[in-house]
């Protein structure tokens, strides 16, 4: 992958547009400083990744001039197959925008990143974040930064550096081994323990089963003439109960179901046949009691005719005793009046005693005082009694007694027919009610006086079935019995034909997870292998790279004492460092820290060897190019001429895109690196006089040595 | 007599000629030898710069003729081309000699140093038999005029997975056939884990 062509709009330097032509096997930028190279070689870097790490945010790209106020990029690239690639992407101070025009194909955003990687760098996509892992092989292998030259040896930690170089000379993928075989380790055992589980629920089934096998009984063969035995009790049930309308062979899982419907069924039937033979009893002492007693409308006339007589009795001893009742108050009354008269003779005695003379006081009579004395005295001591009182009272009461008695007997006679009335109430009632069972019962009787008859033949069918029942009910929980033993034989078989698939079931999963962990223990030995091996890996690689930094170093020749470098790998707990020395193998010294021995000059060559190094050395790039932003300054003379010579050897194996700030150097540069063949081709950029539009580009091809050789031809 | 390398000058200039014709430099056969007293001259030419090897066999000699082989070979391009053509500024001296200069003090490594640092009319490359032990030293000597190879374009990150069946083997006794599975399983995006368990059902 080549670059071919740079369009800028207000990016950075470059407030409007311009295009660069770089499809060249070098490309020279000169311009003292100031004019836009850094820009220049920054638009290619974030073109291609969106990002230009040691400038951080967007919005500092974008010109202060730009009179869009957004910062446009095209890169142009193309493909070793000679296919274009174009690759858009601009900012508008808010959002990035990328467009990919590829084999006549526009993607853009998201889809344009995932196809410009697959693209330029397929190794990205394989890192954790592929635009990190590009601009990162960018940088540490395509593009030589200006601030960053010395950077790239002394800036980074080791650590960082090892891991810089591991993405670049392929570590990745063995993490991405690594990661993959864990996560194919994690979803194999989570498999296994699946696998592992289902076994202990299938030695858990084994176990049921053998314990289920345990508690059956042994089998004592099935009855001989159990299916004759069965079919005739069907048929039997099917007359005497109709508990099923299918019955199925003895066999059957269903036939519990319809012995036991059977059993319950010739009990209900007993029960129900049980209560019609109590039923018949009743009827039967009904009809007996009804017999033995006599006609209820008699005896009510008859106790009719008693009250009727009782009734009139009550009157009568009424009335008399009304009449004694008012003889005798007449006969209180006469004796209130003589009693009232004797009163007052005796006032008037005792009156007449206490003035009695020989002559009356009153009328001067004369009488006899004795005499009358005597008959005063006699009239003062009568006391009023009555002789004739107790018989009228003895009249009352005995009429009372005689009305009272006649009074209990109505009441008795009233009592006696209200009874014999209720009675044959109740009577009527008994008998519609045993009429109503009759009815019920279902019997026929021609008369009343068949009907004792019919219910003793009623009770003996009734109670002939209730036997029948209790045989047939009886015969049945035998066949239950049978049935069930003979269902558990057959369970018996089934459940020992299903402890011996489990068995050998469990046999087979006990030996599939024992295999299965042990291939799960394997890959976890490789996975804890991968772990370690990344570093070492990383490290030789870059054993291997090694001759090639050497080369390129002693192509350039800095240092006349420290000819040799290294580079220095080392693992600790698993994570690598990188570093760089440089070495005098003729006094047998060397330095881990190069700057300490080595003027910047020589840092400086050391810094480009060691990127060509990369450059050269890793197995795939984004770009076949090397881009150099004005490497060479603080160079010594004999440094320069190294680094150029490196350099022009370079241009015939990447696309070399290079700058300076001097211009003398400029014109070196484009001499050094001038065209020696056809197909050869070489550009050089003169960028001047900056103003708020831009420096003032000139752009022409370098050069060409007309005839290849001078002397030897 | 200096003492010297292993190498004789006949060594140097032998192995120089062979690497420079085989990195596509031109032998200039014609020259006149005249240029350069005491030496043995070998002059090469190849698109970009003309190459005068110099082998002296002693660093005396060199150290004192190296000035009249710098005049030799700038008289010869000025010859073949004007100050406008651009090779006329791509010469290269390089003084070859087999004879030893650690012994001495260190004026003469300056002084190695300095005919190295001399940037005037043509580069200098020096080396001597301090420097120039084996044969291969010669070709570092002479990488500034050789051709870079980088790796083969087009090459797969893949690369490195093909070093961990050995690596893991080594470091952990994992047998290679596994790693190797585990790895084609990968490329191939098929199961890792199956890899894995068709290696231990066929081993």
């Amino acid at each position: 992958m080549r670059l071919t062509r740079l369009s800028l709009s207000g990016f950075r330097g470059f407030p409007g547009p311009v295009s660069f032509d770089l499809d060249a096997d070098a490309v020279i930028v000169i311009g003292v400083n100031g004019q836009g190279k850094t820009s220049l070689f920054d638009g290619v870097l974030w073109g291609l990744t969106g990002n230009i790490p040691r400038l951080g945010e967007d919005h500092r790209l974008v010109s202060l001039y730009s009179s869009t106020g957004e910062a446009r990029v095209e890169v142009d690239l193309r493909t070793s197959s000679g296919a274009s690639v174009r690759v858009v992407r601009s900012f508008d101070g808010e959002v990035q925008q990328l467009r990919l025009e590829h084999a006549d194909k526009i993607y853009k955003d998201d889809g344009a990143r995932l196809r410009l990687l697959e693209v330029l760098w397929p190794d990205a996509m394989h890192t954790p974040d592929s635009a990190s892992a590009l601009t990162a092989a960018l940088t540490k292998s395509v593009y030589l930064q200006q601030d960053l030259v010395r950077e790239f040896i002394e800036a980074d930690s080791e650590q960082e550096r090892f891991e810089a170089v591991s993405e670049l000379v392929g570590a990745g993928r063995v993490t991405d081994l690594s990661l993959a075989l864990e996560r194919a380790k994690t979803a194999w055992s989570r498999a296994t323990n699946l696998l592992a589980k289902d076994l202990e629920d299938e030695l858990g089934r084994l176990r049921a089963i053998e314990d289920q096998l345990s508690r059956l009984p042994q089998s004592e063969g099935e009855p001989g003439d159990a299916a004759e035995t069965w079919a005739a009790w069907c048929a039997r049930d099917e007359v005497l109960t109709k508990s099923s309308t299918n019955y199925p062979p003895m066999e059957s899982s269903d036939a519990p179901l319809v012995v036991d419907r059977a059993v319950k069924a010739s009990r209900v039937e007993r029960q129900r046949l049980e209560r019609r033979i109590d039923s018949l009893h009743e009827l039967q002492q009904a009809v007996e009691g009804a017999d033995a007693e006599g006609s209820p409308a008699d005896e009510v006339a008859v106790l009719q005719a008693d009250l009727d007589k009782a009734v009139a009795e009550f009157e009568s001893a009424r009335a008399e005793l009304e009449r004694a009742q008012a003889q005798a108050a007449e006969q209180r009354r006469a004796q209130l009046n003589l009693h009232e008269a004797r009163a007052e003779l005796r006032a008037l005695a005792e009156l007449a005693l206490r003035h009695l003379g020989p002559a009356c006081p009153v009328c001067g009579q004369v009488h006899d005082e004795d005499a009358t004395r005597s008959r005063l005295e006699k009239l003062r001591e009568e006391d009023g009694g009555d002789e004739h009182t107790a018989p009228e009272v003895s009249d009352v009461a005995s009429a009372a007694a005689r009305s009272k008695e006649a009074e209990v007997a109505q009441a008795g006679a009233t009592a006696a027919l209200d009874a014999a009335r209720k009675q044959a109430r109740e009577k009527a009632l008994l008998r519609t009610e045993r009429e109503r069972q009759v009815h019920e019962l279902g019997l026929e009787a021609t008369s009343d006086e068949d009907l004792p008859r019919v219910i003793d033949t009623a009770l003996e069918a009734t109670s002939a079935r209730i036997t029948e029942l209790e045989g047939h009910a009886s015969r049945g929980e035998q066949l239950a019995l049978d049935i069930t033993r003979l269902a558990e034989a057959t369970r018996g078989n089934e459940l020992k034909q299903e402890a011996d698939r489990l068995r050998a079931a469990t046999e087979e999963s006990r030996a599939a997870v024992s295999a299965r962990e042990e291939s799960g223990n394997l890959a976890g030995l490789v996975l804890e292998g991968l772990r370690t091996a990344g570093s070492e890996v990383v490290a030789t690689q870059l054993e291997r790279l090694e001759p090639l930094v050497q080369r390129i170093y002693a192509t350039a020749d800095p240092h006349p004492s420290f000819r040799v470098v290294r580079l220095l790998t080392k693992t600790a707990r698993g994570r690598g460092r990188l570093s760089a020395s440089v070495f005098d193998p003729h006094a047998d010294r060397g330095s881990n820290s190069p700057s300490t021995v080595l003027s910047s000059s020589q840092m400086n060559a050391l810094a480009v060897s060691l990127f060509l190094a990369l450059n050269f050395g890793v197995p795939s790039l984004p770009l076949q190019a090397v881009m150099l932003d004005d490497p060479l300054q603080s160079l010594d003379d004999v440094n320069l001429l190294g680094l150029i010579d490196l350099l022009r050897r370079a241009k015939d194996e990447r696309q070399l895109l290079m700058s300076t700030h001097d211009v003398r150097f400029g014109r070196l540069l484009t001499r050094k690196l001038r065209p020696v063949h056809e197909q050869q081709r070489s550009r050089v950029i003169e960028l001047s006089a900056w103003d708020t539009t831009g420096p003032i580009v000139e752009q022409f091809d370098g050069p060409r040595d007309p005839a290849r050789l001078r002397i030897a031809a | 007599m200096t003492p010297g390398s292993a190498l004789t000058a006949t060594d140097l200039i032998a192995a120089a000629s062979q690497i420079l014709a085989e990195s596509g430099y031109r032998r200039i056969a014609d020259i006149d030898e005249a240029g350069f007293p005491g030496a043995k001259p070998r002059l090469y030419e190849d698109p970009y710069s003309v190459v005068a090897v110099v082998v002296y066999e002693t660093w005396a000699e060199l150290e004192l003729r190296w000035t009249d082989a710098q005049g030799a070979l700038v008289e010869l391009m000025s010859a073949h081309m004007t100050s406008e053509d651009p090779k006329s500024w791509e010469g290269y001296l390089v003084l070859l000699t087999p004879s030893l200069v650690g012994g001495f003090d260190d004026s003469h490594s300056q002084a190695v140093s300095a005919i190295r640092y001399d940037t005037s009319r043509v580069r200098k490359l020096v080396a001597t038999g301090d420097d120039l032990e084996q044969l291969s030293d010669i070709e570092r000597t002479l990488l500034p005029l050789l051709p870079l190879r980088a790796s083969q374009p087009g090459g797969s990150q893949d690369r490195v997975l093909e070093m961990l069946p050995e690596l893991l083997h080594t470091r952990s006794g994992i047998d290679e056939k596994v790693t190797e599975r585990v790895i084609t399983a990968f490329q191939e995006q098929r199961s890792l884990l199956e890899a894995v368990d068709d290696y231990r059902r066929s081993a």
